[in-house]
């Protein structure tokens, strides 16, 4: 196909590095400032950091989400006598192999970037297509297991081992789902060729996301089995 | 800028007064929370619901039948939902609408809730518990000579947790007798039954 | 350093991405802080309709039957109306005037500029958290128009009143849904500027801004955003749950076996204790994120109006930090009746004891700022000084009710309403009134009027401490809240002490609207500010008033010295700003 090379974009006469229409929230640029303020001796790293440090705060609160849910589940089991275990869909056991597998097509993906200013669109592209298609699998999964519960009589207000079953796959399956946004956003990117080094940190910021999702979900699935 | 001497000196001082506070309180709050009540407590059960407590003593036989939820009747004062003819010792429980104590004698409180969350206060004698739907929750107190004198032994009950529109008239009396009044007044309850 | 991603090259033009959907944070703060005071009128004209109706409960109030035919037939509030509106105070006044305007309302204007940087970390998500505030706002006050009108749980909703719907009450119907959904929208918002707050704090301090060389005001935001991040999450997983219990036919928190006006409700082993715990690991960190943004105020203001470095600098970074941390520790003092263990009710006791030791450092330090300092009493000044009053007050009860035995008795009185009105409700409060007339120069461009400012000050402090102090009394003497009417027998002899609570709160709520015509006159017809009108030493005071739209005209300010350089000696004037070169002692 067409040569790998990172494309080159004309700097404006202020020196900015033109982010995109309106600005988009992803990939940092270098700002330096208008008309008189030199380089940040820091360059586009310090700038950068803004995106890890946000998703590391934005994880922080998703832990405390599922951290509530899980001191109601342990209230609630040993609150009562009437906790009868929900059975485990047996595709459960496929969609978490399946979640695995994504995390590790991403960091295939996103190493092929790792220390090369021109980045291979191919194989960037190719493993995170995977990636995409194997999260997308994962949701698909997850709502045959929720399928086959209704199939059961098993539903959301059934008992109290059903309701948490459904409250916490759903809310990861929600958050999973904004993660498959942020992967097509990057695919989307990568087709416009516009991942030049300095943006890749939306590449960093989306696969740490995507891999707690794949430990929030391991963790959710041993709760579930150990504890329901 | 500042004075370290000074910041460790009044850190300190504040550390010292305010947990030595709480431990001098420990003592009270032991004695009302950590203790369970005497053996030969007298047993009231006292239901909340909206807007009224009613209370249940469980009679010669010393047992409180049990409650069906089905089968409360506000109507006709069946609040504890009792079925006095298929369960031997629900027929000589006693409901009433006044909480009557003995003086002198340990009484152990049983705090249930027909609805919502209420809560069981007494200010005088300085009883507070928080009424859990869901749970029974005991409390024990014993009433001195002391507590016959004021108001002639009648104390209100006030409901302090927000129950719905009639949580501002939810109400009963607490009447604190004597051994003798007492059973009196329980027979004639149990007779009005 | 820079203010990254969407961060425009050229002010925008266009009305609606300037005023409406603007990037820029000096806009949106101003933003909530216009939320909050449309919020903090709202509010309270409900505390006034609650006074009145507590000592004249007959009374036909004008209006009030167009409000509501249900709740307010002929004008005359109704109990069930009495507690809607008791809950919609609450509600309004925590989460839409103490968890907005002290926070993101004066943060978000000030904090990038104090740390030298462009804009917030991310000015998009800055722009969301505003408008999602915003619906939250909507959604609660649409509670108003539903048919059954707003809920009557109060603002702590406790389960299963608030959540076996319709059948516990008027108001329990699609009122209280939409109140927990405006909540856990509002928890959306919030955790969305909590998370711009700390990205904001660490990542784009300009050069030389350490952490030791920050203001006070930017730890106090900093801290009270990681407390927003943490404990917002919580409350919607809370909010999630409820929901489902009402909607979704779930039972967490609705036990078996109950009769709800003579309906037996089909529910199962629920717990009402995991709402109260949840509530409360969310709702004590939120009692401090409504106040330390008002210490970080005062310990701004104090410093910058005796002349003085603010006494003991690090101890207020750590203190700050500390209260922080503990806040996470002491929920339970607020369930200590309520049915958990009376073990664990001691063990909260600690902590609560434990953190009123920050809480006492803070207050000596402001004493120390102050002592042999050359004070001037501007409006801000004596608000901070209000502050610091009030919070000593208001810090003193809760030593009280922090004892277990002692709450025995003061649970559930107007011990408990007097303690946090003094805190939240007051002390709180002057730290926004501080604010406002320390900074409406740097963001208006204009002064306020400082005569009727100390006006407003005095009515105020006079005021509060005439409606509230006599509240400890009758609490103690077993005066309940949350009724509607004094009729159990000994809450009667009380009823005078309401009304002497009742005309000072009249008072006091028409010596607000000095503070609002104060306000608005002011943004058009005050004399125009310079652009270091008090002589402070922070960031703030090195652009122009109102600062240009990316806050430092594309320099960078170098910072060479810690947030409080008053009075150094061999210093040319009795200040050093935190970007002056000049060579002082090093700190």
């Amino acid at each position: 196909m067409e040569p790998v090379v990172a494309p080159v974009k004309p700097e404006t006469p202020a020196g900015i590095d033109n982010l995109g229409r309106n600005g988009d929230g992803f990939g940092g640029g270098d700002r330096l400032g208008g008309g008189g303020g030199g380089p940040d001796s820091r360059g586009w790293a310090g700038s950068v950091r803004v995106y890890r440090t946000g998703m590391w705060m934005a994880l922080a609160a998703i832990v405390m989400l599922f951290a509530a849910f899980t001191s109601a589940l342990v209230v609630r089991k040993g609150l009562s006598n009437d906790w009868v275990a929900t059975a485990l869909p047996r595709v459960l056991w496929l969609n978490t192999a399946v979640l695995i597998a994504s995390s590790v097509t991403f960091e295939f993906s996103r190493r092929s970037l790792a220390g090369d200013p021109s980045f291979s669109a191919r194989r960037f592209s190719r493993w995170l297509y995977v990636t995409l298609a194997l999260g997308l699998a994962f949701i698909a999964g997850q709502l045959i297991a929720w399928r086959e519960l209704a199939s059961r009589g098993v539903y959301l207000a059934t008992n109290p081992s059903s309701s948490f079953f459904y409250l916490l796959t759903g809310a990861h399956g929600l958050h999973l789902l904004g993660g498959i946004v942020a992967l097509f956003y990057v695919a989307l990117r990568a087709r416009q060729l516009a991942l030049a080094p300095a943006k890749r940190v939306v590449v960093d910021v989306t696969a740490i996301y995507w891999h707690f999702m794949d430990a929030l979900w391991i963790y959710i699935l041993l709760l579930l089995t150990v504890r329901s | 800028h500042g004075n370290n001497a000074l910041e460790v000196g009044w850190t300190t001082a504040a550390t010292i007064v305010f947990i030595g506070l709480n431990l001098i309180g420990y003592r009270i709050w032991a004695n009302m929370y950590f203790t369970p009540a005497p053996p030969d407590a007298l047993e009231i059960e006292v239901q909340g619901q909206q807007f009224a407590y009613y209370f249940r003593y469980a009679g010669p036989d010393g047992k409180f039948g049990p409650t069906h939820v089905e089968k409360i009747d506000d109507a006709t004062g069946n609040f504890y939902g009792l079925d006095r003819e298929h369960d031997p010792d629900a027929k000589d429980d006693v409901v009433t609408a006044t909480l009557g104590v003995p003086v002198d004698r340990p009484i152990e409180l049983i705090l249930r809730s027909k609805d919502v969350g209420h809560s069981f206060y007494v200010r005088e004698l300085r009883l507070h518990q928080d009424i859990l739907p869901g749970i029974e929750i005991p409390i024990h107190f014993t009433t001195t000579e002391d507590a016959l004198k004021y108001n002639g032994g009648k104390y209100e009950i006030v409901c302090t947790q927000l129950c719905g529109l009639g949580h501002y008239k939810m109400r009963a009396f607490l009447q604190v007798m004597t051994e003798a009044d007492f059973e009196k007044w329980l027979q004639s309850q149990a007779a009005a039954q | 350093m820079h203010a990254e991603g969407a961060h425009q090259h050229q002010p925008p033009q266009r009305f609606i991405w300037k005023y409406i959907f603007s990037l820029d944070h000096k806009v949106i703060g101003k933003q909530y802080y216009f939320l909050a005071l449309f919020s903090v009128v709202v509010g309270m004209a409900l505390s006034w309709l609650i006074r009145i109706h507590l000592v004249w409960p007959n009374a036909s109030i004008p209006g009030l039957d167009k409000l509501s035919a249900a709740g307010a037939p002929g004008g005359v509030m109704t109990p069930e109306y009495y507690l809607s509106l008791l809950t919609l105070h609450g509600t309004i006044m925590i989460f839409f005037v103490l968890t907005t305007a002290p926070q993101s309302g004066f943060g978000n204007y000030f904090l990038p500029i104090q740390i030298g940087a462009e804009d917030m970390a991310f000015p998009r998500l800055n722009m969301l958290s505003f408008w999602t505030t915003f619906v939250a706002l909507v959604v609660l006050l649409a509670t108003f128009f539903v048919t059954d009108g707003p809920p009557i749980s109060g603002w702590t909703s406790y389960p299963p009143l608030s959540a076996v719907g319709s059948a516990a009450g008027p108001g329990e119907g699609l009122g209280q849904t939409l109140w927990v959904v405006s909540i856990a929208i509002f928890c959306v918002g919030s955790l969305l500027g909590a998370l711009n707050f700390i990205v904001t704090t660490l990542d784009l301090r300009t050069r030389g801004m350490t952490l030791m060389r920050l203001p006070l005001t930017c730890w106090a935001w900093f801290v009270t955003a990681v407390l927003g991040l943490l404990s917002f999450a919580v409350l919607f997983g809370a909010c999630v749950l409820l929901v489902l219990d009402r909607v979704g036919g779930t039972s967490f928190f609705i036990p078996a076996g109950l009769v709800v006006s003579d309906k037996v409700i089909n529910h199962a082993g629920g717990s009402p204790l995991l709402w109260q715990h949840l509530f409360w690991f969310f709702g004590h960190p939120e009692v401090y994120i409504a106040i330390l943004p008002g210490m970080g105020v005062t310990s701004h203001i104090l410093s910058c109006f005796s002349r003085k470095p603010i006494f003991g600098y690090r101890a207020m970074a750590y203190s700050l930090m500390a209260i922080g941390f503990l806040s996470f520790t002491v929920w339970g003092h607020h369930m200590f009746l309520s049915g958990m263990s009376p073990y664990t009710a001691f063990s909260f006791s600690v902590f609560t004891m434990a953190i009123g030791v920050p809480s006492a450092i803070k207050t000596f330090n402001w004493l120390g700022t102050l002592w042999g300092g050359r004070l001037r009493f501007t409006t801000a000044m004596l608000f901070s000084i209000g502050f610091v009053s009030l919070f000593v007050t208001g810090g003193l009860s809760g030593l009280f009710l922090a004892q277990p035995a002692v709450d025995t008795s003061l649970h559930a009185t107007y011990f408990v309403v007097a303690h946090f009105h003094m805190v939240m409700g007051v002390a709180a409060i002057f730290g926004m009134f501080a604010g406002t007339y320390f900074w409406f120069p740097k963001m208006f461009g204009r002064m306020m009027n400082e005569t009727w400012g100390k006006v407003h000050f005095w009515i105020t402090f006079v005021g509060v401490y005439c409606i509230f102090m006599p509240m400890h009394f009758i609490g103690i003497e077993g005066a309940i809240r949350r009724y509607s009417t004094s009729t159990v027998n000994y809450l009667i002899p009380m009823i005078p002490v309401h009304k002497f609570m009742t005309l000072w709160a009249l008072i006091t709520g028409a010596g607000q609207f000095i503070f609002l015509i104060n306000v608005f006159w002011s943004m058009f017809k005050g004399e125009k500010a310079s652009v270091n009108p008090w002589e402070g030493t922070s960031l703030e005071w090195t652009v122009p008033s109102p600062p240009p739209w990316d806050n430092f005209a594309g320099q960078h300010p170098v910072v060479y010295h810690g947030p409080y350089e008053y009075a150094v000696p061999g210093a040319a004037k009795d200040y050093v700003m935190q970007d002056s070169p000049e060579k002082v002692v090093a700190t």
